[in-house]
């Protein structure tokens, strides 16, 4: 039996749709740029910006492709910044952050981009390929909006909008904030004098993490922050004034002699693997 | 050697040496951290478990000066060894090949067989150091003129720069392996790494007295091939060992530090300027003074822009390379 | 072109260089438009030739094919293109002036000027123009290259050879700043330094073809002007005093033309070794003929040569990307090396 036309029709639209024009909504980015993106995008390439795959994964959105290191273990790195990633065996990886195989990317069909847009020339070419925003790391204030006076998980909630993916969003905020009131009400009596440091292991050095951007620190910044605990002043002022100029990205490699005058109470020596809420 | 010499001589081995104990107890007294000479001293003498500052001192300062004094005492009797038997004033282990040698090997090894931190690596660094040397030597030999000074250089120049780009190339498709090597490559005191230490050791040894031993026929072939032959000097002897003692220098230094440029030209050079021309005599000031130098060097590398660290190998060459203008300048 | 005047100093064959040396163009010609093609066929989004075909003459089967070859492929191939016939006539002018076949701008530290300027800029003053690229890194290869022949030259003469050392110990030493500033500078900046000192064409778009067809304009013409003292330079400079040139003149001139190509070039896709020193030989081995010519052939096969490198880099283990400097550099050794077996050592040490 023929399936009534209409059904058909109305099949193929639906199977269609992306192709040939669908919604588009404008977005204001990190780099003050208006782009016109579509309201419902269904392929979503990172070309920069590992943080952004691993809030998109932990939601359960996959993204089509990111770049990476094309030999690096990109799925252990995702599960140290963001947890439970799902499978990633789908994604491809479309050359390194600064080097990118732009044909690559065009195969992939996009019909959204996000990057962190520091790297010279990017920009010229990736909107080329399909609508790009930047979520730029100097900007990038993942959790710590309410600090800055803005709307708490605001930029989560873009980021998570441009997928659909809300509603899973604000499950993961419902147990992150339950699992936040829990500790916090358990610990009640300690947190508030806890001073904490974040401190990176590298070869044989400690790149070392202050208050100019929370991109190195990830998310460990926002919990930290949430769960009422002081930055230590090491962290934020002893590498700074080191420095003949200033490092706005906050990373410098520093001595391993130098350990203790970052001591604080929680130190997190961090090779990604270490669970912030776990040391406490 | 005159009695006046021998003494003037020895008299300035054991201050070059009371010199290089000096810059050893600078080296483990400064870093990112400031701490105190009195401690300095009790973590030497009288080291307390859970003290920091000791831990500091005796796991992270002292290592690293101990590799700078090998290091630096290895490449400096390389180069003079280099130099004396070539009779090439620009002779030192990085700039005629065996440096970019040895490190070709050592990232192939780490590739391939994943001997990070073996016995195997001062092993394969010295074959590594070995090819180098013996095809830069070829080309060099083939070359219109012979294996002259220039001819010698550029030749090097070649094989280290077409390894450079082999290097490069491998390390772009195996990120993962060695991403912890970037730092080592550059030529670095910092790896901590006390085992392939350990397993270089003997290298440093034996190559030291293989030089020693035959710095008396060295000085005879640095006067020439007619003279030395003349003087009863088994010529091809003395080279095949000059030759194996280099290698096993270069080696034993490549895979405590990487590779550190222009230490083998600089040391010889200033040392000669002290001591004349018997390698008996370049030999052994030349391993003294080399580490020292590099020690110093290592301080400089650690202090100059604290809490950031250079790489040892980068200072080096800044200081080197002027030295080779110089000599190009001044010798050639 | 003033052929037959330059063949009156060349000797033989006078009359059928030409046209060997027309035909050998030709044939490069041929070969550049044939790897051109071959690179707007290759990549990592699926086109076949006939898509191709379409797009490049009006009519693209999609959007992104014509994004594809039109904005990827194309700028690129042509910045392959010209960068490699810059440093071919950068390496010539070097090989000529200095009386050396062994120059070339990255031996004797002119590309390393360059990049240490791009790379301080990069890391100290990132907000810096990126269109003043080009120019800081003239004026750092400059300053490198003006020092590289004061401390070469000297009384005793034989400044052939000390130069292509002196330009050794330079580059040593330019290269240990340059790896001094990426151990200091942020990280994510050094990364990106570091991308760019592999010499690599990947990234690059019609704002570098708009630059370097620039100073195209500007630089060539003039380099073709210089091909009367250069053919006499060659000779000497009392054959070139004795032909009425002002040879101190000539001589900076060129070296600051050369070093002015060689500079665009590496404030384009970083430093790529070696095709300074072999276009020049090869242009020279395929067709004997006078200076002007034989820069006609040298740039011909410089461009040829980073072509096809650029290609090799993509294809060879694809997806991952070989800068073309390394594969310049793979290829470029073994004809160094050749060439030192050649040379005559002339002042012998």
């Amino acid at each position: 039996m023929k399936p009534p036309l209409h059904t058909s029709v109305i099949a193929l639209l639906a199977f269609s749709a992306p192709a040939f024009g669908q919604d588009l909504t404008t977005i204001k980015d990190d780099m003050d740029r208006t782009v016109e993106i579509p309201s419902n995008p269904q392929t979503v390439v990172i070309t920069g910006g590992e943080e952004l795959v691993a809030m998109l994964t932990s939601i359960g959105y996959v993204p089509a492709g990111m770049a990476w290191g094309y030999q690096s273990d990109v799925r252990q790195t995702m599960e140290g910044i963001g947890g439970d990633v799902g499978d990633l065996s789908e994604m491809a990886i479309v050359g390194e952050t600064g080097d990118l195989d732009y044909e690559a990317i065009a195969a992939l069909g996009p019909d959204l981009i996000l990057d962190w847009c520091w790297q010279d020339g990017k920009l010229d070419k990736l909107p080329q390929i399909a609508p790009t925003v930047c979520f730029n790391p100097r900007f990038n204030t993942f959790g710590l909006d309410a600090a800055a006076g803005g709307e708490r998980y605001a930029k989560q909630r873009v980021i998570a909008g441009l997928v659909g993916l809300e509603d899973a969003l604000d499950e993961q905020i419902g147990t992150y904030e339950a699992l936040l009131a829990d500790v916090t009400a358990r610990h009640a009596d300690v947190l508030p004098d806890l001073e904490w440091t974040f401190l990176d292991t590298g070869d044989d050095f400690i790149p070392h993490m202050y208050d100019g951007v929370k991109y190195y620190t990830y998310s460990y910044h926002a919990v930290m922050q949430d769960l009422g605990l002081k930055e230590s002043d090491a962290m934020n002022t002893a590498t700074r004034t080191a420095f003949g100029y200033d490092h706005d990205d906050g990373y410098a490699q520093v001595s391993l002699e130098l350990v203790p005058e970052y001591a604080a109470d929680p130190i997190f020596v961090g090779r990604y693997d270490d669970a912030p809420l776990g040391d406490l | 050697m005159s009695a006046k010499r021998t003494i003037f001589a020895a008299t300035g081995f054991w201050l070059c040496l009371g010199g290089v104990v000096l810059a050893f107890l600078w080296h483990i007294s400064v870093g990112a951290k400031a701490i105190p000479l009195g401690i300095v001293w009790q973590a030497i003498t009288a080291p307390q478990d859970g003290v920091f500052d000791h831990v500091v001192v005796r796991d992270l300062r002292m290592p690293r000066a101990i590799f700078a004094i090998s290091v630096g005492a290895a490449l400096s009797v390389a180069g003079a060894l280099m130099q004396g038997v070539t009779r090439n004033p620009l002779a030192e282990p990085g700039i005629l090949g065996l440096m970019a040698g040895a490190t070709f090997a050592v990232i192939i090894g780490i590739g391939w067989f994943g001997l990070a931190g073996t016995a195997y690596v001062p092993l394969f660094a010295a074959i590594g150091a070995l090819i180098g040397a013996v095809l830069v030597w070829t080309i060099a030999s083939a070359a219109p003129g012979g294996a002259t000074p220039l001819t010698l250089i550029l030749s090097g120049a070649a094989v280290g720069g077409f390894l450079y780009a082999i290097e490069s190339a491998a390390i772009l498709l195996n990120e993962d392996t060695f991403r912890n090597f970037r730092v080592w490559l550059s030529g670095s005191l910092a790896r901590r790494d006390m085992a392939t230490y350990l397993w270089a050791l003997p290298w440093f040894i034996a190559g030291l007295i293989a030089a020693l031993v035959i710095a008396r026929q060295v000085t005879a072939l640095a006067m020439g091939e007619e003279t030395a032959a003349g003087l009863g000097v088994d010529t091809f002897r003395i080279k095949v060992i000059a030759l194996g003692a280099v290698v096993v220098l270069t080696a034993a230094a490549v895979s405590v530090a990487g590779p550190l440029g222009f230490v083998g030209l600089v040391i010889p050079h200033v040392v000669r300027l002290f001591v004349g021309s018997d390698y008996r005599l370049i030999v052994p000031f030349s391993a003294i003074v080399g580490a020292g130098y590099v020690t110093l060097v290592d301080i400089a590398a650690r202090v100059v822009l604290a809490p950031v660290e250079i790489s040892t190998g980068i200072v080096t060459t800044m200081l080197g390379a002027p030295m080779f203008i110089w000599l190009v300048r001044a010798k050639l | 072109m003033s052929t037959t005047t330059l063949e009156g100093f060349g000797g033989r064959l006078a009359l059928r260089v030409p046209y060997r040396a027309v035909l050998v163009s030709l044939c490069l010609t041929v070969a550049i438009i044939g790897v051109l093609t071959w690179s707007l066929m290759t990549g990592s989004y699926p086109l076949d030739g006939a898509q191709v075909w379409a797009t490049l003459f009006g009519d693209p089967p999609s959007d992104t094919a014509s994004t594809v070859v039109w904005e990827f492929r194309f700028p690129r191939t042509l910045v392959a293109f010209i960068v490699g016939a810059f440093l071919a006539f950068s390496g010539a002018a070097l090989q000529y002036v200095a009386r050396n076949p062994l120059a070339d701008p990255s031996l004797v530290g002119v590309s390393q000027g360059a990049a240490l300027v791009v790379v301080s800029v990069t890391i100290l003053a990132p907000g810096m123009g990126y269109y003043l690229r080009p120019i800081l890194a003239f004026g750092g290869s400059l300053v490198v290259a003006a020092l590289i022949l004061l401390a070469s030259s000297s009384q005793r003469g034989g400044e052939t050879l000390r130069f292509i050392l002196m330009g050794i110990g330079v580059a040593a030493l330019i290269s240990s700043i340059t790896s001094a500033l990426l151990t200091y500078g942020d990280i994510d900046r050094a990364m990106s330094a570091l991308g760019w000192l592999a010499g690599s064409v990947h990234s690059v778009g019609w704002d570098e073809v708009r630059w370097l067809t620039v100073t195209a304009i500007f630089v060539v013409p003039a380099f073709m002007a210089a091909a009367r003292p250069l053919s006499a330079i060659r000779f000497g400079e009392d054959v070139a005093t004795g032909l009425g040139i002002r040879v101190r003149m000539a001589r900076w001139g060129l070296i600051i033309l050369a070093v002015a190509l060689a500079a665009t070039a590496v404030a384009a896709v970083g430093p790529l070794g070696f095709v300074g020193l072999i276009a020049p030989h090869l242009a020279r081995r395929l067709a004997h003929s006078g200076v002007g010519m034989h820069l006609v052939l040298t740039g011909l096969t410089g461009a040829l040569l980073v072509g096809l490198a650029d290609f090799a880099g993509r294809a060879a283990f694809a997806p991952i990307q070989i800068p073309a400097g390394l594969v310049t550099a793979i290829i470029g050794v073994p004809v160094f090396v050749a060439l030192i077996l050649r040379t005559q050592a002339r002042s012998q040490l």
